[in-house]
């Protein structure tokens, strides 16, 4: 897909197929940092009592599928949207990791995630987050891809 | 003053460029006097449309006599979210303004999406404050009216007419309801009020 990062990351928890306002309107946001989806995903998990997990996907695999351009505004989370619902946009993930998996992951490549973050707190933690280089990032998805669900 | 009720706070991070909002909402724009969008950041729990706040906290203050009403709510992607705000969501929200847009909120700045700055706003129920959290401001309060009245009074510091206080309540800090402040503040044993209507301060 044209523009787009090789990976996008969407950071929710186990078994969650996305809020209903998400899947009513057919959006689902993910994003470019797999440090940032970790984040969202900790925030989840903390929220639910679940699991924290991060999907995985290949933009090429995700061909056929709008892109929503509709957010003209800048955010910390390196968010890329995409018109259609959480739950078929994760049967087109490449798996999932926990929170704990992809944090030593990242970490292994000098990127520390707290061990928890308070949800009122997530902006500033996310404008803490450094963007990645595209090969940091294909190099924690390799890291990753024998443990993906 | 700070307050323990930050997941039931609502963040108000800045103002909108409305030339942006067009473009963003596919629609001409139409602001209401007493209304304006702002950029909302992550909200830490559900909150419905036409949801009021009566409280808002600026620079560690509390500020009264305001209330702020979700209006419209949407997300980033400019989908109008019927349902008002979902947890977990960035939006952007038309906030309605009772009796008027408090200036601290005129003077939030400008911003090209949802940055953090020193300049934003909290929004707070009171109903979502603990009583001990409501003493506690209204021991601020008593605190801001005695070192008000220590500043323009020589001999009678720690005893006004009741009659002063309301005015000076009213006409300071914008309460409408002054004299619910003085009895909560009676019930409180902040403050007394005597038989000729004098008000005596307990805290020195």
């Amino acid at each position: 897909m044209e523009g787009l990062p090789k990976y996008v990351f969407r950071g929710t928890t186990e078994g969650y197929n996305g809020n209903p306002s998400s899947n009513k309107n057919r959006v689902t946001s993910t994003s470019a940092n797999p440090s940032k989806a970790t984040l969202f995903a900790m925030v989840a998990a903390f929220r639910h009592g679940a699991n924290g997990i991060v999907y995985i996907f290949e933009t090429r695999s995700l061909a056929g599928i709008a892109i929503n351009d509709g957010n003209c505004f800048s955010s910390y989370e390196e968010e890329v949207g995409f018109n259609v619902p959480p739950g078929e946009l994760q049967k087109r993930s490449i798996g999932y990791i926990y929170v704990n998996e992809i944090r030593v992951e990242l970490a292994k490549n000098n990127i520390i995630i707290k061990k928890s973050i308070a949800p009122e707190l997530l902006s500033f933690e996310l404008k803490e987050i450094d963007n990645l280089s595209g090969e940091v990032i294909e190099k924690v998805v390799d890291g990753l891809r024998n443990d993906l669900k | 003053m700070l307050l323990l009720v930050d997941n039931k706070t609502l963040r108000v991070l800045g103002r909108i460029d409305h030339s942006l909002l067009k473009k963003f909402l596919h629609d001409d724009v139409k602001i209401e006097e007493n209304s304006d969008y702002f950029f909302i950041d992550y909200s830490t729990i559900d909150f419905n449309l036409s949801y009021t706040f009566d409280l808002f906290s600026f620079s560690d203050t509390i500020n009264i006599g305001c209330t702020i009403t979700i209006s419209k709510v949407y997300d980033s992607f400019g989908n109008f979210l019927t349902e008002g705000i979902p947890q977990g969501f960035k939006t952007i929200c038309y906030l309605t303004f009772f009796p008027k847009v408090p200036q601290s909120f005129r003077n939030l700045p400008i911003l090209k999406g949802w940055e953090i700055n020193n300049y934003s706003i909290s929004l707070i129920n009171s109903k979502d404050i603990s009583s001990n959290e409501i003493a506690n401001i209204l021991e601020d309060l008593l605190i801001l009216i005695y070192d008000d009245f220590k500043n323009i009074s020589s001999s009678t510091v720690n005893r006004i007419s009741k009659r002063e206080l309301i005015k000076h309540i009213t006409d300071k800090y914008h309460i409408r309801d002054s004299n619910e402040i003085i009895s909560i503040m009676t019930r409180k044993g902040l403050i007394r009020e005597d038989e000729n209507n004098k008000i005596e301060f307990f805290r020195k």
